[in-house]
């Protein structure tokens, strides 16, 4: 388990299950505020669906706490967090800014290059510039726990490097839980990675602590990640 | 939840199929009051001179009703596609549950989209009054009252089909879904109305009280019924408490069966509710209704009373009854037992030859009957069978409203029916949807 240098977002023996079949089992992490933690799996390790069970949007077993209290329902939940799931798609009948919500003004929009977007419709944009305003749209939260599923599949390397220092001002007052497809993002992005694999965690730790359990501590973190899959119980 | 009021209204307003739907809609309903335009005008040529004829000229049934008839019929297939589409293209998208949160509930983007489906419906009331108004303006005469009431039971039905097209997207995961069921909702009262057609569907006549079409009738006639009013209100209430339940995200199984009973209670409630003939005749002279003084002696009669009806569903002189004095009858006396003895199964044929056409009323162990289908008839059977004197029957003709639209009258009411609502609602489209340069 992931120690808990502060009090935020606590996750405790997550389980869901789907056709019959567990798909999350005894998943267990905490991620406080003004940190970011990177979920990183395989296709179908369950990624996406312990981000919706947190934020309540299927049925799970265990807790989701913030700040040591329980949160049970979904209006709890609305209290502290905001979620940008991966595969929203921005409406075509209206704009941007007024589908999301975002200010029409936002300093945000401006850092992340999104502001001369906030005008046109859905269809208007490509994948990742939808991508890109719906991040900007959840980081403007004033709620303290932020959830993103495949933020950052949309961005080319210059706009990765550029969007790191806005996540890190974001965490500042933020608990941030995000999952990553690239280990390179994630690497690059988070205070600790949780890899998850067939529905459970099977490592978690910070980008060191990862390389140091895999023995891989200057090879690429594609191969750290894939060292410590082959290690995991099947 | 102000923003995501004015998202959703943008939502409904930016979404082409609204325009069309609303474009079709008038439409319509400008065909069916062209006709019924051109029918009244017809009518009124024969009427010239004829007293008798023009009395006959009511404008309620002649342009009112057939006007709001295409619009039951627009609402009815159109008006499923729009109200359902802003809840069930949210969960198509994928945005659903992100958005619940962001608004705190998911109760609370329901009614965003409820609301905003609520005004998408309102559109498709606007060609309706446009033309009623114009109608008026060429020379045309409306009862304000009695087209006032007429509208409401239609607005109602329109809040009706709303709140049934966004329980089903509430219930469902698709747009396709959501249609189909809708439609499906929508139309099921349809059946029920052809059962009153055709005697192959006798076996629906039971489910009358489930017709949203029996319910409107009153009003159509200028009356505030009570049980009407009552029934659309429980059936509209009933719908929107069901979308918000099965919209929940938590809870997955109880939300159902919570559903399901608010469905099982909303049921026995309409078919009472089905069966208040209380009501406010709103008509201009109070037409739809007995004279006062009938109406005074029949309440004054003790008891019960009841009336067999021998005349089968299909029969056109029993839906003359049914809309005429019998409707003024149960206003008159709400809790007279009406009985059509024939919709029974288990009249053989042979009863039938020997009973048909008998109209019976039985008070205490009074039979009276007569094969007359006049009202006075009627009221003199019952009053004769409760052993009271038949009042002076006076009531104010009615002077009826002869019009003949023709020549430049007629030639704009067509052009609004058939070009400027339409193209109207088809320009605003375009103006709402277009698309925006990036800022």
């Amino acid at each position: 388990m992931l120690p808990a240098p502060r009090h935020g977002l606590q996750v405790a023996t997550l389980g869901a299950r789907a056709g019959g079949r567990a798909v999350l089992t005894g998943v267990a992490f905490d991620v406080a505020i003004g940190e970011i933690v990177a979920i990183v799996g395989p296709n179908g390790a369950g990624k996406t669906t312990l981000l919706d069970g947190i934020a309540g949007l299927r049925p799970t077993t265990g807790a989701v706490r913030f700040q040591d209290r329980e949160l049970r329902t979904l209006a709890d939940r609305a209290r502290v967090m905001t979620y940008m799931p991966d595969e929203l798609v921005l409406p075509a009948e209206t704009t941007v800014a007024r589908a999301l919500g975002i200010a029409p003004r936002s300093e945000l929009a401006v850092k992340l290059e999104v502001a001369r977007l906030l005008g046109a419709r859905g269809n208007e944009l490509s994948r990742g510039e939808q991508k890109r305003c719906q991040l900007c749209a959840a980081l403007e939260t004033e709620r303290p726990v932020v959830l993103l599923d495949e933020p950052l599949g949309a961005f080319d390397p210059r706009q990765l490097r550029s969007i790191v220092p806005l996540l890190r001002e974001a965490a500042r007052a933020h608990a941030i839980l995000l999952t990553v497809h690239q280990m390179r993002s994630a690497e690059l992005i988070a205070d600790r990675i949780a890899m998850l694999a067939g529905g459970q965690l099977i490592a978690s730790g910070t980008v060191a602590e990862l390389r140091a359990r895999a023995g891989l501590d200057s090879a690429p973190f594609d191969d750290v990640f894939l060292a410590l899959l082959d290690e995991a119980p099947p | 939840m102000r923003w995501l009021m004015s998202r959703e209204l943008a939502l409904v307003t930016g979404a082409r199929v609204t325009w069309f739907v609303a474009a079709i809609s008038a439409l319509l309903v400008g065909h069916g009051f062209v006709l019924a335009v051109d029918l009244y005008s017809a009518a009124s040529r024969t009427a010239i001179g004829q007293e008798l004829i023009r009395a006959q000229l009511d404008p309620l049934a002649g342009i009112v009703r057939p006007t709001l008839g295409a619009l039951y019929f627009a609402a009815a297939i159109l008006l499923p596609v729009i109200a359902a589409r802003g809840l069930a293209i949210e969960k198509e998208r994928g945005g659903y549950g992100a958005l619940a949160l962001r608004a705190g509930s998911t109760g609370r983007v329901v009614a965003a989209k409820h609301l905003a489906a609520l005004a998408a419906a309102a559109l498709l009331v606007a060609p309706p009054v446009v033309l009623f108004a114009a109608f008026v303006a060429v020379g045309g005469r409306l009862d304000a009252g009695e087209t006032v009431i007429a509208a409401l039971g239609h607005a109602l039905d329109l809040v009706l089909i709303t709140s049934a097209a966004v329980a089903a997207a509430a219930a469902t995961r698709t747009v396709a879904q959501a249609t189909v069921l809708a439609i499906a909702l929508s139309l099921g009262s349809w059946a029920i109305d052809a059962s009153s057609e055709f005697a192959a569907l006798a076996w629906m006549g039971s489910l009358e009280w489930a017709s949203v079409g029996k319910r409107l009738a009153p009003f159509e006639d200028g009356i505030v019924s009570l049980g009407s009013l009552g029934w659309l209100a429980i059936a509209c209430a009933s719908a929107t408490l069901i979308a918000q339940l099965v919209a929940r995200i938590e809870h997955a199984r109880r939300r159902w069966w919570l559903a399901g009973a608010i469905a099982a209670l909303t049921v026995p409630l309409l078919a009472v509710l089905g069966h208040v003939h209380r009501g406010h005749d709103g008509s201009e002279q109070h037409r739809h209704s007995f004279p006062e003084a009938i109406v005074d002696a029949l309440r004054d009669v003790p008891g019960g009373i009841a009336v067999d009806v021998w005349l089968d569903r299909d029969d056109g002189r029993r839906t003359e009854l049914e809309r005429g004095p019998l409707a003024k009858l149960l206003l008159a006396r709400p809790d007279l037992e009406l009985g059509m003895p024939l919709d029974a199964a288990t009249a053989s044929i042979a009863t039938r030859d020997a009973d048909y056409g008998r109209i019976v009323a039985h008070i205490g162990d009074r039979v009276r009957e007569t094969r007359s289908s006049s009202a006075d008839e009627i009221v003199r059977c019952i009053l004769d069978a409760a052993g009271r004197a038949m009042p002076r029957w006076d009531e104010p003709a009615y002077p009826g409203y002869p019009f003949i639209a023709e020549g430049a009258p007629r030639t704009l009411l067509l052009l609004l029916a058939y070009a400027v609502l339409p193209l109207a609602f088809v320009a605003l489209g375009l103006f709402t949807t277009r698309s925006r340069r990036r800022s």
